[in-house]
């Protein structure tokens, strides 16, 4: 295990990776480090390139309705809802894309589920991995009005988010009601916050950090649309969060990052970043979730999420954690491809195989990582 | 920005408007707290004259906001360590004469509801909070003006819907959301006992808050045909447009730190 974890990673290019940057309209050292390590990585970029391949989620708040009323009445007003993992999480399929075959998210999920031999689902669509899902037929239907729209939007009956940050809340371990204290250390705009309060049915207590106050907004009103009563807002940098004293039962750490895993979304993240805000964003989350770990109570649970392929901000992070905490131990995630062992002359813990990584591709989900880290009892 | 209890005066306030709405029985199960946004008022360097303050235990101080109203809220300022935020108003007042400022005289309070109990003022206090729970509506001039998530529990908790209010139809409640007013000829039904000037809540036909209005007739003439017969006050739809940028204007951005 190689204890210096430090600066990005820079892997030479070649013709490919060139061809492939002015292909795509990437920066070429993003392209060559792509090529290293993530699964099938020109089907990933031209899945990418095509908006079309984007999924549309949305989470039910059933802290307002039940998911089979809602998915009742967005269908009488035209929306395809379709089950995902999750059975709060529902995929629109937006009808005014007429019969452009969409991959369906629950079962590319199964499919792809670390499972060598792939032999857990029953059900599993018969479709290769990379299918690429275009369809023949240019007739498309009426235009659809955006989900975010709706009245039951605005009544906060849904709140749109992706399937993968809704699996990290997942894999925080919280039943209905229970009185856990959760600390959520970069929760603007309040997605993954207002997930927490209704997993805890408003019970318990959130203290929901931001230190951006340009995005306190946002969060107040997630969260006032959402009803959410048990949630605290400060507006403080998670990495002070130790000097308030407090612990907790539930730590998640949705760390700022350099969002590669969005790019579908937001096309400029193909050319906005430098290896210096990688090196930058890096070191911000280490002392992040050295932070976060220590407001830990004793068997407390910890999610470590990043919307980034980067080993840089995933696994090397999460090396940086156990060299530095010998109470921390990783544990097996639910959903998702394995996390890296190593990345180029970089050898990481061997239960980094725990930590999950989704990508568009292959998951139908935005890029992602996701760490669950439990802190032993004394 | 500080969060505290309920004073006397504000209990009774609110404890009237719950009746009013027909949710009095569940005043008791939450938990509520008031923020007193900053004044703008001159803040003097000189320490006030407040010799009866002076000689309350700190201790009662601290915990008993609910005690003496406005001089309970300025016993926890003298004590604060920082001295400098006490405000007085001196402007138009011979330097020697100095005031405290009075409770009446903060403009208005915002009522926030929080559903956890554990959690006392004290730490509240150390962790100066930007935001507690759910916002309910605010107090102004010994009057409680209720929010949009008030509503919410009227509706929720008021089963006979025994309060003032209109159900209009999906028409209108689409235009509703973009501010627009209601027309007499959208109301599929009302409140029997509506009156002129009242405030009501605004039902959709499934029976669901989208705002809150006030009306300019009373009983039937409130459907009126081709003329708006209620001023809509509040809705879901621009509530979440207009007031995020007001809001985001009033909060410290002094310790913004850029990645």
């Amino acid at each position: 295990m190689d204890e210096n974890l430090g600066c990005p990673v820079l892997i030479t290019g070649n013709e490919h990776s060139r061809f492939l940057s002015e292909r795509y309209g990437y920066k070429e050292w993003m392209i060559s480090r792509f090529l290293n390590f993530i699964p099938y990585p020109e089907k990933m970029l031209d899945y990418i390139h095509d908006s079309k391949n984007l999924h549309h989620y949305i989470r039910v708040n059933t802290l307002r309705t039940n998911p089979q009323v809602l998915k009742r009445r967005l269908g009488e007003k035209g929306y395809h809802l379709s089950d995902t993992v999750l059975k709060e999480v529902f995929e629109i399929k937006n009808p005014s894309y007429g019969d452009i075959k969409i991959k369906d998210a629950r079962s590319t999920i199964a499919h792809h589920n670390n499972n060598d031999s792939n032999n857990n689902n029953n059900d599993v669509a018969t479709q290769t991995d990379c299918d690429l899902p275009y369809g023949n037929d240019n007739d498309h239907g009426p235009k659809q009005a955006s989900i975010g729209s709706t009245i039951e939007y605005l009544k906060g009956y849904y709140y749109i988010q992706d399937l993968s940050s809704c699996i990290a809340v997942e894999e925080l371990e919280i039943h209905e009601g229970q009185d856990l204290v959760v600390l959520d250390m970069a929760a603007a705009p309040g997605g993954k916050t207002t997930h927490i309060a209704q997993k805890l049915n408003n019970k318990g207590a959130i203290f929901a950090c931001e230190s951006n106050s340009n995005r306190l907004s946002s969060l107040f009103f997630n969260l006032s649309r959402c009803f959410v009563q048990n949630t605290i807002v400060l507006n403080t940098r998670a990495e002070e969060i130790n000097e308030l004293e407090l612990q907790f039962d539930r730590v998640l750490l949705d760390a700022p990052c350099t969002c590669e895993g969005i790019i579908m979304k937001d096309k400029s993240r193909k050319k906005s970043r430098n290896l210096e805000d990688l090196e930058t964003c890096s070191n911000r989350q280490k002392k992040m979730i050295v932070s976060g770990f220590n407001a830990l109570k004793p068997n407390g649970l910890m999610i470590y999420c990043t919307c980034s392929f980067a080993p840089e901000e995933n696994e090397m992070i999460i090396q940086h954690l156990l060299s530095n905490r010998k109470d921390a131990k990783i544990e097996p995630l639910n959903y998702g491809m394995n996390g890296l062992t190593s990345f180029s002359k970089y050898q990481f813990a061997e239960k980094m195989v725990y930590t999950k990584r989704f990508y568009p591709h292959i998951h139908a989900t935005n890029g992602f990582f996701i760490a669950k880290i439990r802190k032993k009892p004394e | 920005m500080p969060y505290r209890n309920l004073t006397n005066v504000e209990e009774t306030i609110l404890k009237r408007s719950f009746n009013n709405w027909g949710i009095f029985e569940i005043f008791g199960t939450l938990r509520i707290l008031i923020l007193t946004p900053a004044l703008e008022a001159l803040i003097s360097d000189k320490k006030p004259n407040i010799s009866k303050l002076d000689t309350i235990p700190n201790e009662i101080r601290r915990h008993n906001s609910r005690g003496s109203g406005s001089s309970s809220i300025m016993a926890e300022k003298c004590n604060n360590n920082d001295a400098g935020r006490f405000h007085t108003l001196t402007k138009g007042y011979p330097n020697t004469i100095e005031f405290s400022e009075s409770e009446k005289n903060i403009k208005r309070t915002e009522v926030f509801v929080h559903s956890n109990i554990k959690y006392d003022d004290m730490l509240f206090k150390k962790l100066k909070p930007v935001i507690i729970g759910l916002k309910i509506g605010t107090i102004k001039n010994k009057k409680f003006f209720p929010g949009l998530n008030f509503a919410e529990f009227v509706v929720k908790h008021n089963r006979n819907m025994d309060y003032p209010h209109v159900i209009i139809n999906t028409k209108a409640e689409n235009l509703i959301v973009f501010g627009r007013d209601i027309m007499g000829s959208s109301i599929l039904s009302f409140f029997k006992d509506i009156k002129e000037n009242q405030q009501l809540i605004i039902l959709n036909p499934n029976k669901e808050v989208i705002g809150l209005g006030k009306s300019r007739y009373s009983g039937s003439l409130i459907t009126q045909p081709n003329m708006i017969t209620i001023d809509t006050i509040q809705d879901i739809g621009t509530y979440y447009l207009k007031n995020e940028n007001r809001h985001s204007k009033s909060i410290d951005k002094s310790i913004d730190h850029v990645l």
